[in-house]
Parts: structure tokens; sequence; C-alpha cells
């Protein structure tokens, strides 16, 4: 405990001796992380909405004209069964002329004309996952066909697997951009606790001497290094938060149509990014400190 | 307490020391001499386990030198204490820091730091240089700062490497005093010098080197 608190001094007595490359050290690693941040809150911004959009995203089942009552409640039942179906509407022959007839509103007396109603019921299936595999989805499409009684199986094939194929992009992107920059932090760390402690160099050696443990040696660069990453996470949530503050409060005063755009930044967003900073910093001081032999 | 048996040592293929034993007691007070080049440094180097012998044993305060553990190594050199002959004091910390942090490796509490550190500094006689940085204080005065380093934690051995080197005759009276008071403390000693003056008259034994080996023991 003792030994903490010393080397604790001694990490910022040496910040202090060290502020202009330490400062530097700094911002590098909050424009790292503010990048990443940025990043990371388009990509969740664009797969909310994303989201949103493909809520609307359905499996139609349209059913054979005679079926009867027990048969649609038999079919129900099997999709009911199914683990990875939601919701299930049912829209009767009926129903589906009413919606029609809404949704061509005032061109709706053309219907009249008809003597028959030509639409099939259908069952309505929302699935579990909001933006599917769409390969899943074909294999569930397909399956449904099988089933007695269903006439054909309709989805959107080709609007799921864009919006799918965009999303699993910026997902990928973002576990690149994000393992590069985590190896970036922990190399620039890296870098300036290495030039500091090989500046020491002979205090480490007198050190050792002297009878100090590996911990005692090492402690203060160790300290130093996650401050270095701690601080410039702080400083990046700042910059965020400044710039989320921007957004929201200054410029949809002027342009009020962006709200729906922006997303708020979580509340949790904020003490990750120092929390990343520092575990990255973390890690490149032990790399610098390496093994220390006697 | 110091025990060596048929250490030899070399650098490249120069060997400096050749099939070495003796054996320091527990509360004893010795020299070891010889002439520069003998290989008094380099002996009292493996003492410590600073280099490690080509072939031979080397015990010290019941620590089998050759068997420590990377691990081990600071505990085995928390109870030496040791008068370095290139001093190894550090110049950016002042001269009260640089003997506390040889407590403060033992994790002592600051307040009987500071107690051991001035009353360490008063036997040495430089209380009032305690906050200055070593570069501005003379050889003289850095020699007694180092050696206040190495007896502050009251060690079982004291190691010394020509400590007597930049002192005048005054000074080299007073270190040598010390060194007697600290031996009947029950701290034993060895000094490596080349200055006969040093031993001459002590009575305390004295291990000759000359080209790699030990060329004979007797009493100053
Ligand atoms: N690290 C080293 N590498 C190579 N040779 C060394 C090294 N240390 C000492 N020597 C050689 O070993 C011999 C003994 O040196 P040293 O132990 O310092 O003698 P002393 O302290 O008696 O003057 C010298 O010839 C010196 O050049
Ligand atoms: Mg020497």
């Amino acid at each position: 405990m003792r030994t903490f608190i010393y080397s604790l001094q001694t990490a910022f007595k040496n910040l202090w001796q060290e502020k202009w490359i330490n400062l530097l050290t700094l911002l590098s690693i909050s424009v790292s992380l503010l990048l990443l941040s940025a990043y990371l809150i388009v990509t969740l911004n664009i797969d909310s909405i994303l989201k949103k959009w493909s809520r609307g995203f359905g499996i139609v089942v349209y059913l054979n004209e005679d079926l009867s009552d027990a048969e649609i409640e038999t079919l129900r039942g099997i999709l009911q069964d199914d683990p990875d179906i939601l919701k299930i509407r049912y829209v009767s022959k009926e129903e589906a002329l009413k919606e029609l007839e809404e949704t061509l509103g005032q061109d709706a007396p053309i219907l009249a004309q008809l003597n028959e109603n030509p639409l099939p019921a259908s069952f309505e299936l929302r699935l579990k996952e909001d933006i599917p595999d769409p390969s899943f989805v074909e294999k569930k499409a397909s399956e449904i066909r099988q089933i007695p009684g269903v006439e054909d199986v309709e989805y959107g094939e080709k609007w799921l697997s864009s919006l799918n194929t965009i999303s699993q992009g910026m997902k990928v992107i973002a576990i690149f951009l994000g393992s590069a920059i985590f190896v970036a932090i922990i190399f620039i760390t890296y870098s300036t606790i290495k030039i500091l402690f090989y500046r020491r160099i002979d205090e480490v050696e007198t050190l050792k001497l002297l009878g100090a443990t590996r911990t005692f040696i090492r402690l203060p660069y160790l300290i130093e290094g996650l401050f270095i990453g701690l601080s410039g996470g702080i400083v990046s949530s700042l910059i965020l938060f400044g710039i989320e503050y921007f957004f929201t409060v200054k410029l949809i005063e002027f342009i009020p149509s962006i709200r729906g755009i922006i997303m708020d930044i979580p509340l949790r967003a904020y003490t990750l990014i120092p929390a990343t900073g520092a575990v990255m910093s973390f890690i490149g001081s032990i790399f610098a400190t390496g093994r220390i032999r006697y | 307490m110091i025990q060596l048996s048929n250490v030899t040592k070399s650098y490249d293929d120069q060997v400096v020391l050749r099939d070495i034993s003796f054996t320091i007691e527990k509360g004893e007070l010795a020299f070891i001499t010889g002439p520069s080049g003998a290989g008094k440094t380099t002996l009292l180097r493996l003492i410590y386990r600073a280099e490690r012998p080509d072939k031979g044993h080397i015990f010290v305060a019941g620590w089998d030198v050759e068997k420590l553990k990377q691990r081990t190594i600071p505990f085995l050199r928390r109870n030496l204490g040791i008068v370095f002959q290139d001093f190894r004091l550090l110049p950016n910390k002042t001269v009260f820091d640089n003997i506390a942090l040889a407590l403060r490796i033992h994790g002592m509490h600051p307040q009987e730091i500071r107690e051991h550190v001035m009353e360490v500094l008063d036997d040495v006689g430089l209380r009032d240089k305690a906050h200055n940085y070593p570069p501005h204080l003379s050889g003289g005065e850095q020699q007694r700062i180092v050696l206040a380093r190495a007896i502050v934690s009251k060690p079982s051995v004291l190691l010394a490497d020509e400590p007597t080197g930049n002192l005048d005759p005054e000074n080299t009276r007073t270190v040598m005093k010390l060194f007697k008071e600290i031996n009947a403390r029950g701290t034993t000693v060895l000094i490596a010098t080349h200055h006969r003056d040093l031993f001459l008259g002590t009575g305390r034994r004295v291990i000759h080197l000359k080209d790699t080996r030990i060329e004979k023991e007797d009493t100053g």
C-alpha cells in the first residue's frame, strides 16, 4: 500500500517532468478514441434507422381459396409453434379488400365493378430478428410454402438483402476499425512509456541493485500509462459531449428537421471511452516496461 | 556470512578470478585488497549477484546465490548494504530522497523513514545537505551519502567498494570509524580497497588478490 502511494507520487512527478511528450500522447489517444466513437455513433444511428425501416418487414403467407375455419386455425397453430416467429396477424379476404380500398382512396370505386373478391386470405408474420439474414428468411419461406393449405409465400427479398448487407458491412468495418484503434493506442502508449523508461534506465539499474522488486520499479510507469490513457479518454468524452450538445441543443433550434436523424449518445459511452483508453494504455505500458531481469 | 568456494569468473576469454575460496564469518570486518584491475569489484559484484560465476558456489546470509530465482534476488539485496565504486546516486533526487529510497523499497512508513534518514545523515555529518542534489556536492560528500544509503536500512552485510577513494584523510578517519561502529552493532563488513593505509594497523583480516588468485591472507 505504501509502495502504491509512493509509486503514485513518483508517477505524477514523472508526468509533470515530461509534460510535453505526455500531453502529446494524451492528445493522440483522444483523437484515436474520438475517431472510433464517431464511427460507432454513426453506425449505431444508421443501424437504428435500418431497424425502423425493417420493422415493416414481414413474410406474407397467402392461403388457398377453399380453406375452412378449422383448417385456418390448424395453420395458425403450426405457425405459432415456430420459435422464429414473433407475431402473427390473420388478414381475411374481406379485410384484405378493405385495406386495398383504403390504399386506393379516391380510386376505390373501381373495386365495386368486381363482382367477386379476388384477394386471398393471408397470415402476416413478423420474425424475431429485426434484420434477419436473407438466406435464413428464404429457408423459412420455403418451409412454410410446404405446409398444406398455403398457396404462396412472399417477402421483400431484394430490400431485405441490401439492408442486411449494409448492416453487416458496417459491423465488420466497426470491428476492424475498433481493433486497429485499440492496437494504435496500445502502441502510442507503449512507445512513450518505453522512451520515458529508457531515459531512466540508470535509475532502474540502481533500484534493482538496492533490492527493489519488479512491482516497485514498474508501478510508477504503469500508473503513468494508465493515467495518460484515462485522461485521453476523458478528453475524448468531453469533446464528444460538446459535439452532441452542439447538434442536439444548438443546431436543432435552426434546423429542427434533423431531430429524427440524430440519436442520443448513450450515457454509458461517456464512461466506456475513458475506460477503453485506460485499459489499452495500461496494456501498452506493461509491454513497454518489459520483463525486468536482475 | 559470506562464503565463496572455488569461484572462477572470466569476461570473454580473460579470466578475472580463478579458484577463489574464502569465508567471512558473521560479525567480522575484513578487507580485500590488490592492485587496480585485480578483480576486487568483480568479486563484490558476484556476492550481490550482479554477476554470476562460471564455476564455484557463493553463499551469502544463508542464500545460495547461484540458485536464486529472479523474484528472490531483490530480497537478497535488501539484506546487503552496498557502497558502489561509481556511487550510483540519482542526480534528480535530493540527498534525503536518495537515502530514503533504500527504505521506501522496504515499504517503511514515511515518518520512520524521516527519522532513520536524518539519523544517518548525522552519522556521516551531512544533515545540512539533506535538500541538496548530489551533482552539487563534492566527491567526498557524495561518497558519504552513498555510505549513508548503504547503512540506513541496517543490513546484515555491508559491502564497500573503494569507500574512501575520494576522501581526504580526515573524512577517511570519520568513515573508517563509522565502519567500525556499524560492525560493532553486528553487521558483517567487507571492504575492497587498494589503499594500504586503510587496513594497516587495524588488526583485521586482509585478503590479497593478485593475478586472478588469492595471493595471501594476513592481518592489517
Ligand atoms: N563487464 C566487464 N566486461 C569485461 N571486462 C571486465 C568487466 N568488468 C571488469 N572487467 C575486467 O576485469 C578485470 C577486473 O576488474 P575489476 O573487478 O573492476 O578490478 P578492480 O576493482 O580490482 O580494480 C579488469 O581487467 C577489467 O578490465
Ligand atoms: Mg574496482
